[in-house]
């Protein structure tokens, strides 16, 4: 056979299949995985660089939005946000809402605070805490228990949320009411039992072991 | 022809009774490169040697022009195209089973089905002994190491020449001729007849006969005589005078015109030189010696062919050229290889430095990036702010403030659905669902964010149906001014049965005493969380 072909032809061919060799290592495993490994990189980059420039924009943006946002915090600071829900200061609080409502009864309890872990508030190195309030009052009208529902939530430090609200009348407006109501008495018409719940952000170095205030 | 960048350069091989004639044929033209002698002593290594040296080793191609070419016509019968092949394997083995050297070549001409006979197709079967000039050509050109294009015969390789030839020299106006004889001295000095009818070999003869160079007339008289020794066969073939015959004769110019006075058969007389032939063919043949010799036409012709009408078979051939067209064709194989990894290498060296770059590029770009956030990060840190305090603590308020109760809107809404005639003895809201199968009945997934359900009181005397027609009218009073809440009746006047799951009252209603109130419920679910 070498005969036939040649040593020459022979030494052309192993030449070249040499050379596929040579070039195929070169391409397929040094070129193509150092390719990939520099498209990983690259993207790798792209996808930092892309992150920096989208937090820069977004602290820009916030920036701007920064007298507005202070503007809120601010108001949220005066309203009591960041109290320590103290029990004395509420105690005045439930009395002034009492008279300027005009129930004619209000029975309230604030329970014992308990911390409620909120992602938000870790960020900032705070807690929530959360005290729940149960009310009973009892009215001459349903318009003076919303009345107490509205006081308490604009003066209320902190933030305060509705869990229930059941409101129930007592008795129908029949003649001997009417006679009393006419006499200047004010009958008690109207229940409320309100279940409320009471939060504010606290440190979280003021958060003692117990989780309770 | 073709174009020239795409003409084969090729050695040929013209095998002779006499010697062997070694040609180079080009686009430039042909050249008698060696005329080596059958007798002369180590033939095999000095055929080789011209071949590898003073013809470059290109491809070579062996033209059989030896007076022993065996042709015979046959009729082969219609076979279906799988079997036609080996049905004229056999026919042509049965035909000449002591020639090693054969092949078959389809005429236009077929046969139609008769009574007696079945319809067929006619070929030329066509071989060569294995003479030992053809062994020691063979042997020659293994030792050569070129590769071989083929083996051929020469006045089969030539037939389409000559029809071209024919063709060209035909008055366009007159009607074509079926024949046409070709006739020319080879060099070795023998006159080569061709002849073709309607473009295909019908006839060929090779004769010896005086050189042109002794003296004319007896050239022209030689070639007469064996012009009218070829036309007696002629009959034998089926040609008749209306059919039409062109004769060809590369000769001299003067001697052409001798033969013409000589001719006294009816035919188109076309003496040409040789250069005045590949004239027309537009064949270039470069300078040769003599005007005369036909030969180099005819080399020039099968040299330029990319296919050949009638390759011939034999083992000897096959032993020396489907090795060495293996080992082109991987030859070729691999360098399309070597292009592609090539182009490939290129590809992702440019990618890769494509990508570095980049790299580059983006590294400085995210250097920017960051000096410029640090930046901005100092220029708020400067500002005195506790701006995570401030976010979390808005966000915060949010949260708390989505997930409130808006008791005043719902209570303003009740009382306007209410209207004035209308009044109800107590609501309950509470946050959440009533449960957790209320709740997957819903279509929306996500639960209300409160329920309130509210009671109301009808006096015993009402119209039970008025009545419920009024609390009907009252839900739906409801629901339009709260549309993105889900309001409902849960009981009726006459309803014993709540429509959820608590039955809060039993027994039937004509046993309850007519002193007792009505009390229908209504249920209204919040907005979804």
């Amino acid at each position: 056979m070498i005969k036939i072909i040649g040593i020459k032809r022979l030494v052309v061919i192993f030449a070249l299949i040499g050379i596929n060799v040579v070039l195929g290592a070169f391409v397929y495993l040094y070129l193509i995985p150092e390719n990939m490994n520099t498209d990983r990189e690259l993207r790798t980059l792209r996808s930092q660089v892309s992150s920096v420039r989208a937090d820069i924009d977004r602290m820009q943006v916030e920036f701007e939005q920064l007298n507005k946002q202070q503007d809120e915090f601010d108001a949220l600071k005066a309203g009591g946000f960041f109290s320590n829900q103290v029990r004395s200061h509420a105690k005045k609080l439930f009395s002034i809402i009492q008279e300027e409502s005009q129930v004619i009864s209000a029975i309230v309890s604030v329970k014992s605070g308990v911390i409620i872990e909120y992602d938000e508030a870790k960020k900032a190195n705070h807690s929530v805490l959360m005290s729940p309030v149960e009310v009973q009052i009892k009215a001459f009208d349903d318009a003076s228990i919303y009345k107490y529902m509205e006081i308490a939530l604009n003066k209320f430090p902190g933030h305060l949320s509705f869990d229930s609200i059941s409101i129930k009348r007592l008795r129908d407006a029949n003649a001997p009411i009417l006679r009393a109501i006419a006499s200047g008495a004010s009958p008690e018409l109207v229940e409320a039992r309100i279940k409320m719940s009471w939060r504010t952000v606290i440190p979280a170095s003021q958060v003692i072991l117990n989780n309770k205030f | 022809m073709s174009l020239s960048f795409l003409t084969p350069s090729r050695t040929v091989l013209m095998i002779c009774d006499e010697a062997l004639f070694i040609y180079s044929t080009s686009a430039k033209g042909v050249k008698l490169v060696e005329t080596v002698p059958w007798s002369v002593d180590d033939f095999e290594e000095n055929v080789a040697g011209i071949i590898s040296k003073d013809c470059g080793g290109k491809p070579v191609l062996i033209i059989n022009d030896m007076v022993e070419q065996h042709y015979r016509k046959e009729k082969v019968p219609r076979v279906s195209i799988m079997d036609k092949q080996n049905v004229v394997k056999r026919k042509l083995k049965v035909a000449f089973p002591n020639y090693p050297v054969r092949a078959a070549l389809p005429l236009k001409e077929k046969v139609s089905k008769t009574n007696s006979a079945m319809a067929g197709s006619i070929y030329i079967f066509a071989a060569v002994p294995a003479t030992e000039a053809f062994a020691k050509t063979m042997g020659a050109a293994r030792k050569s190491l070129a590769s071989i294009v083929g083996f051929c015969l020469l006045p089969v390789e030539s037939s389409d020449m000559i029809k071209k030839l024919s063709d060209k020299l035909s008055d366009r106006n007159s009607e074509k001729a079926q024949w046409t004889i070709f006739m020319g001295q080879h060099q070795n000095g023998g006159l080569r007849q061709i002849v073709i009818r309607n473009g295909e070999l019908a006839l060929t003869r090779m004769t010896p006969i005086t050189e042109n160079d002794d003296d004319a007339v007896v050239w022209a008289k030689d070639v007469h005589q064996e012009f009218k020794a070829t036309m007696s066969y002629l009959s034998r073939f089926g040609y008749e005078k209306t059919d039409g015959l062109n004769v060809i004769l590369i000769s001299d110019a003067g001697t052409g015109d001798i033969v013409n006075e000589l001719m006294t058969e009816p035919c188109n007389f076309h003496p040409l030189t040789l250069d005045d032939a590949a004239d027309i063919l537009k064949l270039p043949i470069g300078i040769q010696n003599t005007e005369y010799h036909a030969d180099a036409l005819h080399m020039a012709w099968s040299g330029r062919k990319s296919s050949f009408i009638l390759p011939m078979k034999a083992k000897q051939i096959d032993n020396v050229s489907k090795p060495r067209q293996v080992a082109s064709l991987l030859s070729v194989f691999l360098l399309l290889g070597i292009a592609f990894l090539g182009y490939q290498s290129f590809d992702y060296l440019q990618k890769n430095s494509e990508n570095f770059n980049n790299i580059k590029n983006l590294g400085q770009k995210k250097s920017k990036f960051d000096l410029q956030y640090d930046k901005e990060v100092k220029r708020k840190e400067d500002l005195g702010y506790n701006i995570q305090l401030i976010q979390s603590s808005l966000a915060l308020h949010k949260e708390f403030e989505s997930q409130q109760i808006n008791a005043f809107k719902l209570f303003y809404n009740i009382g306007r659905a209410l209207g004035r005639d209308m009044r109800i003895d107590s609501i309950e809201v509470t946050r959440g669902g009533k449960g957790f199968y209320p709740n997957i009945l819903r279509k929306n997934s996500k639960p209300p964010l409160f329920v309130a359900d509210m009671q109301m009181s009808f006096p015993s005397n009402t119209n039970a149906e008025k009545g419920n027609q009024e609390v009907q009218s009252l839900q739906s009073r409801l629901q339009s001014v709260l549309p993105s809440h889900v309001v409902s009746v849960t009981k009726l006047l006459e309803d014993y049965e709540y429509s959820e799951e608590i039955v809060v009252e039993t027994g039937s209603a004509k046993d309850a005493k007519p002193s007792q109130d009505y009390v229908a419920e209504i249920s209204i679910e919040g907005p979804p969380k």
